[in-house]
């Protein structure tokens, strides 16, 4: 029941970050469309496609974490003797944990203030809608750092 | 200091990069006692770039490539036109590598996409080992400096956003890799065919010839579209990205029917994971750099270097040999967006142009890539083609120094650089 | 106490320079208790990200675009208006008996001014030559992010212009993506936009300014006497910028003109073909509530004083 709730989920998530993509794919072509064969494209779409770009930026981050497939420099724990690589992943999983918890709660205190200020980003969306993605996304990669940080305290294995 | 030798530390563990810039960030402004929300109002300047639009769509468009069979059909149509060549598998291999690394961005894709016909072909053909083990290696980082590279659009990113020295455009960036790119090519396809002047030869054919080409007709506009689109200024770059992604798509879903729909969003998925990652770093050290920028530190360590460094020519070797040890620690994203900040002012302070500092740092990261012992592609080399990393630093050693002589070519002799880009803009005007 | 402001000015400009010097004799003056630091180039973000910096006090102030207050003060973008001015003349006696009133508005919405400073007026410059309205349509015409006014009287007329960050305007005239922008005489030249560009009506068509802009939250710490020192140095500054940006923008016009580029003139027939589209946009605004009713008769109301003590 829990995995299958949690295989829909991330389904979703998929078809999400997909979803994404293709919007701004389709976008962003019909502009090229438009400004050559009307001489000008629609003026909420080159607005719109940065915000999909700040969207794609965390969606692609969070499958990132999903995959436990960030960028890093990682050349010492190749050479780590087996009793350290355990709490060398604890640690290294739950202090960017900790780091996302932060840009989370951040992300919602920007988001909070554009809404207070009832800021408009473009056509009469507000800001704070475009802005949500940042303490969404880094809660979610948050969660995620905790949960591969317990997978390595309990399997005793690298995720 | 503590806490930077604790982060360096994570940082060696493994820690996620952008974890570790977030934190210096989020430290930072602590530190100067700045509101942490700073952090989050950088990050959101992530929707204020209009060129971050090329980075998903160029990138999703190099994943199909390297999906489809259109690595081999590349390889078919170079090996077609240059195999009678002596040393002409060698050459085929770089030109093919330099092709997809500017689309995917030397993420160690070419290796792996490409390696896996090159390394076979070469020695099929009687190529020695070493040599086609050390050409193999370091054609993966080959062609970063050709558009549309994501390196060379994240350098333009970067430095706009400085806003030190001359503004250019990221058209000019890529005119600017030109010549570059090309005199890496041609050094190395010297070597090789010097060093194997002996065999490898197929007879060019011009059925088979004809045959190749039929076969990548679909593919060959695509540089056309991209190189010729944006040097002709008639699509801007993220026009050509988005142009770029739909004609691979049409190309490899429609008309070869190499990747079926099905398959599409798991490709798109593991091109944003790629772009998730790069763009996310991207965010968080928006963030460490205003730091940086709202206590002044570039204009100090300007002051500190000029101090010691009193030549240009001085800085421009301390540059190189700092590079190429950063080049062979850091991943290029990080590299980029962790030193530019740092080097730009500073050498613009020395009178180096942007844009040829773009080109260097480009250029010295390129041979990082796998410069011994713990340049990244040497790692997966080691472990794609199965063999121990003491023989891959020995097989790569001469490529080093060919590589090596051409950075300091580019290094000191600038017009190579810009002189395209200032000739183009002349004769438009 | 240390003030730091953003602004979107590339340092080594003329502007620059003026402000730190004015910064040196305000440190001077109070004894190093009121110092300044500039974040020129838009390096703190576009103006956008300046508000919300000063909103957590990262910074204290910026050097904002007449546009850029429309958060602030909506009123205070009333010289915006296009075509509302004719001349140079019109602008003086007009500034001379409002500038108090905006800065006053802006006080009072918690920013202290120091006075406005004139960018010049801006021209329409295009590839082909533009007299009349309807010469407009089908040409992509870009106006700055988040220019309201401008979008608003282009969209009378049934155009809908391209808005793009500053950056990428140079790039976008030569891909073709616009043709045709306003800018200040002085300000095509510093980017470059006149080599892309073939005609330029002679025609003022929008009026540019800005501000300085300090929180008054953050003045309001100062020292009494460092706050008049402050006052005084800076809005002498900015007296400054007014004569320095007027002369150069008449040079600029000059090069513009040396430089081959076509002046279309306009007849009196046009004239009062583009004066249709100000009346459409100032309805618009006054409609949408983007400026008050007073604030647009006050300007209508100077401006007629003028007209009718100068024109006979
Ligand atoms: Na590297
Ligand atoms: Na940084």
């Amino acid at each position: 029941m829990c995995r299958r709730l949690i295989n829909g989920l991330r389904r979703l998530e998929d078809g999400i970050l997909a979803l994404v993509l293709a919007a701004m794919i389709l976008l962003a072509i019909g502009q090229v469309v438009l400004r050559n064969v009307w001489g000008a494209g629609l003026d909420w779409a080159d607005p719109l496609l940065r915000i999909l770009v700040l969207w794609i930026a965390l969606l692609g981050a969070m499958a990132a974490t999903r995959d436990n497939n960030h960028i890093s420099i990682d050349v010492l724990s190749k050479y780590l003797p087996p009793f350290l690589k355990i709490p060398a992943q604890l640690i290294s999983h739950w202090f960017t944990a900790i780091i996302c918890a932060l840009l989370a709660w951040q992300g919602a205190r920007l988001t909070l203030m554009d809404y207070q200020d009832a800021t408009t980003a473009f056509a009469s969306v507000p800001v704070w809608i475009c802005q949500l993605i940042i303490p969404f996304g880094f809660g979610i990669m948050s969660l995620r750092f905790v949960l591969h940080g317990l997978s390595v305290l309990l399997n005793r294995e690298a995720p | 200091m503590l806490i930077a030798v604790a982060l360096i530390v994570l940082a060696l563990l493994g820690t996620p990069l952008f974890a570790i810039i977030a934190a210096s960030a989020l430290l930072g402004f602590y530190h100067n006692e700045i509101d942490l929300m700073v952090v989050a109002i950088e990050f959101y300047r992530l929707a204020d770039m209009s060129i971050l639009l090329a980075i998903p769509l160029f990138t999703f468009a190099g994943f199909l490539l390297s999906e489809s069979q259109a690595p081999a059909r590349l390889m078919r149509l170079t090996q077609a036109l240059l195999g009678w060549l002596p040393g002409g598998l060698a050459m085929v291999s770089l030109t093919a590598c330099a092709l997809l690394t500017a689309f995917t961005g030397a993420s160690g894709v070419t290796i792996v996409a490409l390696g896996a016909l090159l390394y076979p072909a070469l020695i099929k053909a009687g190529y020695r080992e070493n040599f086609s083990l050390g050409l193999v290696t370091t054609s993966g980082s080959l062609g970063l400096l050709f558009a549309p590279s994501l390196p060379l659009i994240l350098f333009g990113v970067i430095a706009q956003q400085m806003s030190v020295g001359r503004p250019f455009t990221i058209d000019e960036l890529f005119l600017a890799g030109v010549m570059p790119g090309l005199l890496m090519l041609v050094m190395l396809s010297g070597w090789s065919y010097w060093h194997n002047r002996d065999i490898g030869l197929t007879r060019f054919t011009v059925n088979e010839a004809w045959q190749a080409l039929r076969e990548s007709r679909w593919e060959l506009p695509l540089p056309f579209i991209v190189l010729g689109g944006i040097y002709s200024g008639y699509f801007a770059v993220s026009e050509a990205a988005a142009v770029t992604t739909v004609y691979v798509l049409i190309v490899e879903v429609l008309i070869h029917r190499e990747i079926s729909l099905s398959q599409l969003p798991a490709v798109m998925r593991s091109a944003m994971v790629m772009v998730g990652g790069i763009l996310v770093i991207l965010g968080v050290s928006l963030a460490s750099t205003n730091v940086m920028i709202d206590a002044d530190v570039p204009g100090r360590l300007f002051e500190f270097v000029h101090d010691h460094i009193s030549s240009r020519l001085t800085f421009l070797i301390a540059l190189n040999v700092f590079l190429l040890i950063l080049g062979m620690m850091l991943d290029i994203f990080a590299a980029l967006v962790i030193m530019i900040p740092l080097l730009l002012p500073i050498a613009v302070g020395y009178g180096v142009d942007p844009v040829h500092l773009g080109i260097i740092f480009l250029a010295n990261m390129q041979i990082g890539y796998f410069t011994p012992p713990v340049g990244m592609n040497l790692f997966i080399a080691s472990y794609r083609f199965q063999r121990p990393l003491l023989q891959l630093y020995q097989a790569t050693l001469p490529f080093f120094f060919i590589l090596l002589l051409a950075v300091l070519i580019i290094t000191y002799w600038p017009a190579l650089t810009l002189g395209l880009p200032s000739w183009l803009e002349a004769s438009r005007s | 106490q240390m003030l730091k402001i953003a602004t979107a000015s590339p340092d080594g400009t003329v502007w620059m320079e003026k402000m730190r010097e004015a910064a040196d004799e305000i440190k001077r003056r109070t004894n190093g208790r009121v110092t300044f630091r500039f974040y020129p180039g838009g390096i703190m973000g576009n103006d956008a990200s300046v508000m919300r910096k000063i909103n957590v006090n990262q910074l204290q102030g910026g050097i904002i675009p007449g546009g850029g207050l429309k958060d602030i003060y909506p009123d205070s973008q009333v010289y915006s208006l296009p075509l509302i001015f004719r001349s140079f003349d019109e602008v003086d006696y007009v500034r001379s008996r409002m500038d108090d009133l905006i800065v006053k508005g802006l006080e009072q919405n918690g920013f202290i001014s120091f006075g406005l400073s004139e960018g010049g007026f801006a021209y329409l410059m295009s590839d082909k030559p533009v007299s009349r309205v309807e010469d407009l349509k089908g040409q992509k015409i870009w106006i700055p992010e988040g220019d309201y006014i401008s979008r608003s009287a282009f969209q009378t007329i049934g155009v809908s212009p391209i808005s793009l960050p500053l950056t990428d305007v140079m790039t976008a005239l030569q891909t073709g993506l616009i043709n045709t922008v306003a800018s200040s005489p002085m300000g095509a030249i510093a980017l470059q936009w006149h080599a892309r560009v073939k005609f330029v009506t002679d025609e003022p068509l929008a009026y540019l300014y800005g501000t300085m802009i300090v929180q008054a939250r953050a003045f309001s710490r100062l020292r009494p006497d460092d706050q008049r020192i402050v006052r005084d140095v800076i809005g002498a500054v900015y007296k400054e910028f007014n004569s320095i940006n007027r002369r150069d923008n008449a040079e600029a016009l000059r090069v513009l003109r040396n430089q081959g580029i076509q002046f279309v003139a306009t007849d009196e027939n046009d004239r009062k073909n583009w004066q249709a589209m100000l009346e459409d946009t100032k309805s618009k605004m006054e409609r949408e509530g983007i400026l008050s009713q007073s604030i647009i008769e006050t300007l209508r109301r100077h401006l007629n004083d003028f007209r009718q003590g100068s024109v006979h």
